[in-house]
């Protein structure tokens, strides 16, 4: 009889509203994101979050929950867990446009004059090689540029976290020499010699990978 | 999902509650085709909105989780008092912009204020009329369900 009469403009309880099926799982995934991300600004990340997923994109969501959440106030903002996802979001091109760059960096709720200090270590117009917007990010977050490196190949490896963290040789040096080259502390010539006595360890491995091991516990020594 | 050890570290963002249930709320009333789609144009409506008046309803949100964890924020009356004169000016203000000639004091930004404001109480007025029907049809509703089957 009820269903008979026409559809009331009011509200009067909660079976009249039509829950639409697939809401749920949206709702639910958004807050799992939430909670793994745990983003500085909820409103902002949620704007990035939506409307990367009506667009198909990689969601700017962490893997993980990231544990030094409390010493956020002190640093750049910037984690690793955060340039993973940057990673995640932007690495299937080779070139990123940098407005886009710079719209999901400010999705993650990071400082916009950061992403301006980044690029003015290497000034470029439109857009910028991922590769490269990523290891300025890595020099960003370590002191010295072999930390950087550390965190290049923990984010870059497809090994399990935790493990070798493993990359392309290739991948390494040219991320290396990048860096090197912006630090005019360093000359070339060390550069090389360095690259090349990594290169010996690669080689006799034939896999052509090099991982966390070869180099950071190497200069822990000298 | 199983949580192994303790949920110290797995938070919910301040103000997510909020968010999520005004994102429920409009997704329900509009009962759009592609939520995605609705969700981020919602969003980002709210982020301009919080551009132009500094309102960030995520904030807005753990201001007032925090009332139930912080208690001595219930100690301010100044609130509840102001409440009720913007109710009052609100009320002369509207009747003020009825009468088109006269030289109105108030500045641009108060009148925003008080528009804002009578928005509030107007809001909350229908709020609280609706959720008293709701209540006399929810105990009206097993009788005359009784009378429908009657007939």
């Amino acid at each position: 009889m009820r269903r008979a009469m026409p559809l009331p403009d009011t509200m009067f309880c909660a079976q009249q509203i039509h829950i639409p099926p697939e809401l749920p799982d949206i709702l639910k995934q958004f807050t799992k994101a939430a909670i793994r991300t745990q983003p500085a600004d909820v409103l902002q990340w949620s704007a990035g979050y939506f409307s990367a997923l009506s667009r198909g994109d990689p969601l700017p969501v962490k893997d993980r929950i990231e544990m030094p959440m409390a010493t956020q106030k002190t640093d750049t903002g910037l984690t690793q867990g955060l340039l993973k996802v940057l990673h995640k979001q932007c690495s299937h091109k080779q070139y990123v446009d940098l407005a886009d760059l710079e719209q999901k960096w400010k999705n993650l709720c990071l400082p916009i004059e950061n992403f301006r200090t980044l690029l003015q270590l290497d000034p470029c117009e439109n857009k910028i090689e991922w590769m490269k917007f990523l290891a300025l990010g890595c020099s960003m977050l370590g002191g010295s540029l072999n930390t950087a490196m550390k965190h290049l190949c923990e984010i870059l490896t497809t090994d399990p976290e935790g493990g070798p963290a493993r990359v392309p040789f290739e991948t390494f040096s040219y991320v290396y020499r990048y860096l090197s080259r912006l630090d005019s502390d360093i000359p070339e010539a060390d550069t090389e010699a360095y690259l090349t006595s990594l290169q010996d360890t690669v080689n006799s491995r034939k896999n052509g990978m090099i991982g966390l091991s070869d180099f950071f516990a190497l200069t822990r020594k000298v | 999902m199983s949580i192994p050890f303790s949920n110290t570290h797995y938070r919910i963002p301040q103000g997510f509650g909020n968010l999520l249930e005004g994102l429920t709320r409009e997704i329900l009333r509009e009962q759009p085709e592609n939520i995605p789609a609705f969700a981020a144009a919602y969003f980002e409506n709210l982020l301009e909105k919080r551009e132009k008046t500094n309102f960030d309803p995520a904030e807005w949100g753990a201001k007032v989780d925090d009332r139930f964890y912080n208690n001595h924020a219930f100690k301010e009356h100044e609130s509840h008092e102001n409440c009720e004169s913007e109710k009052e000016k609100s009320g002369t203000s509207v009747k003020e912009e009825e009468t088109p000639v006269t030289a109105l004091e108030s500045s641009e930004e108060e009148k925003e204020k008080e528009e804002n404001a009578a928005l509030k109480i107007q809001a909350v007025f229908r709020g609280h009329l609706a959720r008293e029907e709701v209540k006399k049809i929810k105990a009206g509703a097993p009788q005359e369900e009784e009378a429908e089957g009657n007939e």
